[in-house]
């Protein structure tokens, strides 16, 4: 019996080489279409990746300014820092002392230093550098935070670029709606493509099916074949796919970096993480699966000819 | 071997292909079911292989009632049944040997065992010599001894004809006919559809004659569907 049934998965084998072989046009021209499909899928995916890593650049430059009152000492001070590192959008805290505030004015004056000099005491207050996570999401609760802060004890006033963040907000949603929803229509249709391209794949062989049906083939060996093609049509149309994406960052990703440098994250134009790609090859094996199994619905019923 | 108890098959909403039909043929026979176009001649045989279901009564196949089969079970039906089309229904690219491999493979025999069958196969039909040839080459009375060899390679209990002699001349159909005569002597239940009166009358087996999807006549046999009937 376990005999009999590796003997059908040797024959299930041995057809899928023939599929491959005897049909090799549909074969290439299902990968091409695929191929294609996914390829666009992957452009969103990279322009989505990289419209992230920009946003994220430009949330990490959100910084909270805490000024202190005047006269706190060491052990008030520790209870500020210590009540704002506990916060969770909080990343770092920094504190700037009354005289590095001065010396980093100075700085900033240049030339125009001197204008300092008449005065007698330092005006500036002590305060704490507060850099946020490199979280978008994040900025939406910083007006809250700004205002919890502003309430402790021993807070003189906070700063934060108020109207630099609002309208970061809404941008940030509008991306977000606008990503999911052009890439759900994206994935739909890689979806609609797939399984539409195997389907007829499957429907040039619809003969060699019904003989096997009459030859008294199990469901089952039936269906490996076409299984296992979907399987492999799938990765090797990602694999394709990833490469046509590789190969136009390579060819494109410099100029990009000059034109829209300024925008792109620290770490220039991005690829997608190898999760991402791994993800997309997983997707075109399941699909390939799926569109299998759908295509052969009709061929496995009970009265089916 | 073969029961249908008052089955009735319908397609879409047209007048019913079968309409209360019972039959019954035994292990052994040769049967000729005949009649005119449109009679329910292939709905019958096709209830047998399990490529139609039927809308009421029983379908019972070597004591199995395959009405209520479920369909991941049905192959294991079609094993027990070679199946002859009209259309041969050959694959045209694979050679005629591969096509008859077909059979033993998906039945699970290795393939020393499937080759063997094979070969034993198409020399019962004649076609020994011919083995590498692909159908296209094959002229349409080859191709139907080829369909046969297929239909024969697991040496099933039941043999089905549907027309098996539809696209061929007088000659090469009597050729068929004495093939499967001599397939029934070895001992295989054949149930063969025609509407071939001349075939019919050499073959002198029992005649079931459908009309309108009803059996009108049942003679040549044991008398066992008229007892059914009565």
């Amino acid at each position: 019996m376990k005999g009999a049934a590796v003997r059908r998965l040797l024959f299930c084998l041995e057809e899928l080489v023939r599929h491959l072989r005897e049909h090799r046009s549909v074969v290439v021209l299902a990968v091409s279409t695929i191929t294609v499909a996914f390829f666009v899928l992957g452009l969103f995916l990279l322009v989505w990746v990289n419209i992230r890593e920009m946003t994220q650049a430009v949330s990490d430059e959100a910084r909270v300014q805490v000024f202190l009152k005047a006269g706190l000492d060491q052990v008030q001070r520790d209870a500020v820092r210590s009540q704002l590192e506990r916060e969770p959008a909080v990343e770092s805290v920094v504190y700037v002392s009354e005289d590095e505030a001065l010396n980093r004015f100075k700085a900033r004056l240049k030339d125009q230093a001197a204008l300092l000099e008449g005065l007698g005491t330092n005006p500036l207050p002590a305060s704490f550098e507060v850099r946020l996570r490199q979280d978008p999401a994040l900025l939406g609760g910083l007006s809250a935070l700004a205002e919890r802060v502003q309430a402790w004890s021993g807070v003189e006033t906070v700063r934060y670029g108020r109207e630099w963040v609002d309208r970061f907000r809404v941008f940030w949603s509008f991306v977000k709606v606008l990503g999911v929803g052009i890439g759900g229509l994206v994935a739909i249709a890689v979806v609609a493509i797939m399984t539409n391209t195997i389907r007829f794949m499957i429907g040039a062989r619809s003969v060699d099916i019904t003989v096997l049906r009459i030859v008294g083939a199990s469901p089952g060996v039936i269906a490996l074949p076409y299984v296992l093609e979907g399987v492999m049509l799938g990765i090797v149309s990602v694999g394709c796919a990833i490469g046509l994406l590789a190969a136009v960052v390579m060819q494109f990703g410099p100029t990009l970096e000059v034109v829209g440098g300024f925008l792109l994250g620290r770490g220039g134009l991005q690829f997608l993480s190898v999760t991402q790609l791994l993800l997309m090859l997983a997707a075109g094996a399941v699909l390939g699966v799926v569109g299998s199994l759908i295509a052969l619905q009709r061929y496995l019923r009970w009265a089916a000819g | 071997m073969i029961q249908l108890y008052h089955v009735t098959k319908r397609y879409g909403r047209s007048a019913p292909a079968l309409n209360d039909v019972t039959v019954q043929i035994e292990r052994g026979e040769f049967v000729c079911v005949t009649g005119p176009s449109g009679a329910g001649k292939t709905t019958l045989l096709k209830l047998i292989v399990c490529e139609e279901r039927a809308d009421q009564g029983q379908v019972v196949v070597m004591g199995r009632n395959i009405s209520r089969l479920p369909a991941r079970k049905i192959h294991t039906v079609r094993r027990m049944i070679g199946m002859v089309y009209q259309d041969f229904k050959l694959l045209p690219t694979r050679s005629l040997f591969d096509n008859i491999l077909l059979a033993p493979r998906v039945a699970g025999h290795s393939i020393s065992e499937a080759n063997q069958r094979a070969i034993f196969s198409l020399r019962m039909v004649g076609l020994e010599k011919k083995r590498a040839a692909f159908p296209r080459e094959l002229s349409a009375g080859e191709q139907q001894r080829a369909c046969i060899a297929r239909a024969l390679v697991n040496e099933p209990p039941v043999l089905l004809a549907d027309e098996p002699t539809g696209n061929l001349d007088e000659e090469l159909a009597w050729d068929i006919g004495e093939l499967l005569r001599g397939i029934h002597v070895r001992g295989t239940t054949i149930v063969l559809a025609t509407h071939n009166r001349a075939l019919i009358a050499r073959l002198g087996c029992r005649v079931i004659t459908l009309r309108d999807g009803a059996v009108v006549k049942d003679e040549g046999g044991g008398g066992e569907t008229a007892s059914l009937l009565s």
